[in-house]
């Protein structure tokens, strides 16, 4: 038996939230109340992230968890704490979003804490089967998230799309990770790293072709060019606290494992997979940001945004170094405060006149002064301007690009974040410049989303301000073995 | 511990802003004597700083210096010398009066004058930060408000102009950004202090600098604005209301300049010299362009815009010179002209307020009926087109007069464009004082007394500068002279 507990405990964590997750299916159609069962799912949530906090400290040397599946490292550890944190948002917005009875939403709750569950073992993964499976719980339950809204038609058809486009993103991932098994024999990443650290492997182009088609994979959960057709629909379709799900866990994962797997795991061929994400970021960050000029509803908007956000992102990645993993990490953890608190605005604007058009922002600043002045921070964040957490995520991304001497990726990157303001100043525009409609009603906050909003809000400031506490719990937890 | 004086001239207005914001928006009068009384006291803070202030002494004065993001090697850093010390007089004291001048502002009197009070924060952060990361922030966050201002508060083209006037400064930015990263890097160890890094700038190979320098001087260029990057000022000023219009013209086109001096010049010295000629180039472009088009307008705020084109090309003038009479032109004219053409903005819109109508052919004759207004209209106009006697001609003068020795050609050419200020200058005098009286103007009422206080102490200033320069070529001359003689490696 203590055997068994032994086991257990150190996946304490994950375990929580699947039995979590399941037992609310079984017993919760017992409480009629959605606040019961949120607060239920935002237990679980708190109690993982203290689990995993009492588990791993910023000194804990890396184990390998469920027969070397996993790996627990204080690295793996800062992106699972960002994404359990992030989840207690989400949960908080779903709890304020008006059309929530409308919804199954025990189901909802259910799996959004197994679609958790599936955002920590692709952090944790230490096998590129455990990847997949990862990949597979986040991107199913995802699916079925966006589709929640079932009397509307966009919810549906912003969920299939995603469906689509993810079944063949992971089954292009599932054969290029065969073929790296073909070329290497193995699946284990440890044991793929050491074979192909000396940079010539005799079997180049096959892994040349795995490396590719896994990168279509993990592109397509970040929401990169070319991969990234679904996610204005699904966003525009999704219940909106889900459609901030999917704009931040995912992410938060999706990051996590392209460090893992190309800053780590593929250090011997950084040459080669380099250059193609310099290219998948140059266009990203260039498309997103071009497209979400042109949206007149908010979520695509917001869409678009995030897909260039993620291009920046990816400039981390490529510089292939301590600084960049560091500016990525980061940056994330910026990019999640920040849209959560802009999608928290845009469920406060749609639960009282249930639109997310532009109009319905006109004259915002002069109706809710604070939900106004909050939704400015959180833009203005996301453009870049200081002094907010997204300026210094900015600078951090400029400098792994400058420091490893990528000047093409660092000016393309700067022209970027000019021509994203043009976009975030449209809603600027609206909120402050327009005349609010008379007859427009008060949007409505209830506490839960209040909540979420200040604490994501005070983070992107907080961050923006004093980041060094974060900075060096980031540094500390860099593998230095590299 | 030193009292530090620099953070609370400098967060003095952030914290009136911060007041206003907890008062109820009905309260203007409230709201109006809170912002009154925070830029009063940063008035006052500024002339205590200049009575501390030791002219003669090396270095910076009244020097802060915190930790602010450690692992980044990122100081809470600001210090005042004598190229700052004018330029935070300048703004505390034209942020005192276009506060007056705000009162007229009667539509959302609680968000304007907490956007204002946010912009003279970072403005007068700007000017003392001594860690380039601090400036950028600083730089940065003055397009948010002044975005706010222009977009919320402006003329009818307003929403146009304030997104123009955001994306122009930031593409500039960005790429200044990029420099002040790759100057981080590259110093050892890493460090974004501006004494410190000077060292690692002249350090660089010429074409290394020539790229930085170019990526800082995009940045401030369009801030100046130097012609081509100036298309966004017209636009700005015309639809900024006129107290914004004040700060636009008065500081906010000073921080380019004061860029110069401060970043691009010392820090990357031979590709500052090695940029000498272009420099002056566009210098005399920017004079004689400015003018003719001045000379073309018929709006009389697109008038006095055009001119500062004109005006701010002999600060470009006098640093392009290298020489100590040059340099202290260049930074006594960037002085001069915020008073001026701040008092200029002013009178504009005490017509604009009146008659509604900015063209220039609607007036005439209002020198008989308006003699307070013409009066004032008067002094400030003949300090504009460079008078004898008045501030505009000194700083002129000594550009010029610094520059002929270098530029012997360009600055034949620059003399031009005094001519043909006082073309455009007398001209607008004629079309709006002189002439038979419109008899739509025939109850127009006289300066009144707020307005008054706003123009007075430009005026006493314009006359005594004019009079008695050294009043602050003494508290800038010392610094400058240091300045020219570690760019030019000859002893001052």
């Amino acid at each position: 038996m203590s055997g068994l507990v032994g086991q257990a405990l150190p996946l304490l964590p994950e375990l929580l939230l699947t039995a979590t997750a399941l037992g609310l299916l079984l017993i919760a159609r017992c409480w009629s109340r959605p606040a019961v069962v949120g607060g239920l799912t935002l237990a679980a949530f708190g109690g993982a992230l203290v689990a995993l906090l009492a588990l791993v400290g910023p000194s804990t040397p890396p184990h390998e968890l469920g027969h070397a599946m996993l790996l627990r490292t204080p690295l793996t550890a800062f992106f699972q704490v960002g994404v359990l944190g992030v989840m207690l948002l989400i949960t908080l917005l779903l709890l304020g979003y008006a059309p929530l009875s409308q919804m199954p939403w025990v189901e909802c709750f259910s799996l959004l804490l197994l679609s958790t569950v599936g955002l920590l073992l692709l952090i944790g993964a230490q096998s590129l089967v455990m990847v997949y499976i990862g990949l597979e719980l986040v991107s199913l339950t995802s699916y079925l998230l966006t589709g929640f809204l079932r009397q509307e038609a966009t919810s549906a058809e912003g969920g299939l799309k995603y469906f689509l486009y993810g079944t063949l993103a992971t089954a292009m991932m599932l054969y290029g990770i065969s073929w790296l098994y073909g070329a290497t024999g193995t699946l284990d990443l440890p044991t793929l790293t050491a074979d192909l650290l000396g940079g010539s492997h005799p079997h180049q182009p096959m892994i040349l072709v795995g490396i590719l088609l896994l990168t279509v994979g993990l592109g397509f959960k970040v929401g990169l060019v070319p991969f990234h057709h679904w996610a204005p629909d699904a966003y525009e379709g999704a219940p909106t606290p889900i459609a901030a799900f999917i704009s931040a866990g995912p992410k938060l994962a999706g990051f996590a494992v392209l460090l893992r797997v190309f800053w780590l795991a593929f250090r011997g061929m950084t040459a080669d997979w380099s250059a193609v994400l310099e290219v998948v970021a140059i266009l990203t960050m260039t498309l997103g940001n071009l497209a979400a000029f042109w949206q007149t509803n908010v979520k695509r908007l917001l869409a678009y945004s995030s897909i260039a956000q993620a291009g920046y992102i990816v400039i981390g990645v490529v510089a292939a170094s301590g600084t960049g993993a560091t500016a990525v990490g980061y940056y994330v953890v910026a990019y999640v405060l920040m849209n959560v608190a802009a999608f928290a605005c845009v469920i406060a604007v749609s639960n009282a006149t249930g639109r997310d058009d532009l109009g319905a922002y006109a004259g915002l600043a002069q109706r809710q002064p604070m939900l106004a002045a909050a939704f400015a921070i959180a833009l203005l964040s996301l453009a870049g301007i200081p002094p907010t957490a997204g300026f210094l995520a900015k600078v951090g991304i400029f400098v792994a690009a400058l420091q490893s001497g990528r000047l093409l990726l660092a000016v393309a990157a700067a022209v970027n974040s000019v021509i994203a303001v043009a976009y975030y100043a449209v809603l600027l525009k609206q909120m402050y410049l327009k005349a609010p409609a008379s007859d427009a009603p008060a949007a409505l906050t209830p506490w839960p989303l209040t909540l979420a909003l200040g604490a994501s809000l005070a983070g992107t400031l907080l961050f923006g301000l004093w980041p060094a506490p974060l900075w060096g719990w980031l540094s500390a937890a860099l593998p230095t073995a590299s | 511990m030193a009292c530090p004086w620099l953070t609370i001239l400098t967060f003095l207005p952030l914290l009136g802003a911060l007041i206003t914001l907890a008062i109820p928006r009905d309260r203007v009068t409230a709201i109006r004597t809170v912002a009154t009384v925070a830029t009063a006291l940063t008035l006052g803070v500024g002339l205590l700083l200049l009575a501390q202030f030791y002219p003669a002494a090396e270095g910076y004065q009244f020097v802060e210096r915190i930790t602010w993001i450690p692992g980044a090697n990122i100081t809470y850093y600001l210090g005042l010398d004598g190229i700052s010390l004018p330029l935070i007089l300048l703004t505390a004291l034209l942020g005192f009066l276009a506060c007056l001048a705000s009162f007229g502002i009667q539509e959302r009197v609680k968000e304007y004058f907490a956007l204002y009070l946010l912009l003279e924060t970072a403005m007068l952060g700007t000017f003392l930060a001594l860690d380039l990361f601090l400036f950028y922030v600083f730089w940065e966050v003055v397009l948010v408000p002044m975005y706010f201002l222009i977009g919320i508060w402006g003329g009818p083209r307003r929403e146009y102009a304030a997104i123009k006037f955001f994306l122009y400064t930031l593409a500039g930015s960005v790429f200044m950004l990029l420099a002040i990263l790759f100057l981080f890097l590259t110093s050892s160890p890493h460090t974004f202090a501006i004494p410190e890094l000077a060292a690692t700038g002249a350090a660089l190979a010429l074409r290394v600098q020539q790229w930085l320098f170019l990526g800082f001087f995009v940045a401030f260029a369009i801030k100046v604005p130097v012609f081509p990057f100036h298309t966004w000022l017209p636009d700005a000023h015309v639809e900024a209301p006129t107290p914004i219009s004040v700060l636009l013209a008065g500081v906010l086109l000073k921080m380019g300049g004061y860029g110069l001096f401060r970043i691009a010049f010392p820090l990357l010295p031979t590709a500052a010299r090695a940029f000498a000629v272009p420099l002056a180039v566009l210098a005399v472009i920017n004079i004689i362009y400015g003018a003719l088009v001045a000379m073309a307008q018929t709006d009389f705020k697109k008038l006095v815009a055009y001119s500062s084109v004109s005006h701010m090309g002999f600060v470009l003038l006098g640093l392009s010179a290298f020489t100590t009479m040059g340099f202290n032109g260049a930074l006594l004219q960037m002085f001069t002209h915020g008073i001026i053409t701040g008092g200029m903005f002013l009178l504009v819109g005490v017509l604009y307020d009146r008659a509604h109508t900015r063209e220039l052919a609607a007036f005439g004759g209002l020198g008989a009926r308006l003699p307070v207004y013409a009066g004032l209209l008067m002094v400030f106009s003949l300090a504009s087109l460079g008078l004898p006697g008045l501030a505009g001609f000194v700083s002129e003068f000594l550009s010029l007069l610094g520059t002929y020795a270098a530029h012997r050609t360009l600055t034949t050419l620059s003399v031009l464009g005094i001519v043909l200020a006082a073309g455009y200058i007398l001209l607008m005098l004629q079309r709006v004082l002189l002439g038979p009286l419109n008899p739509r103007w025939q109850t127009l009422p006289d300066v009144t007394r707020r307005e008054l206080i706003t123009l007075v102490p430009l005026l006493a200033l314009t006359i005594a500068i004019g009079v008695w320069p050294a009043l602050i070529l003494d508290l800038q001359a010392p610094t400058l002279g240091r300045l020219v003689a570690a760019l030019t490696g000859l002893p001052g």
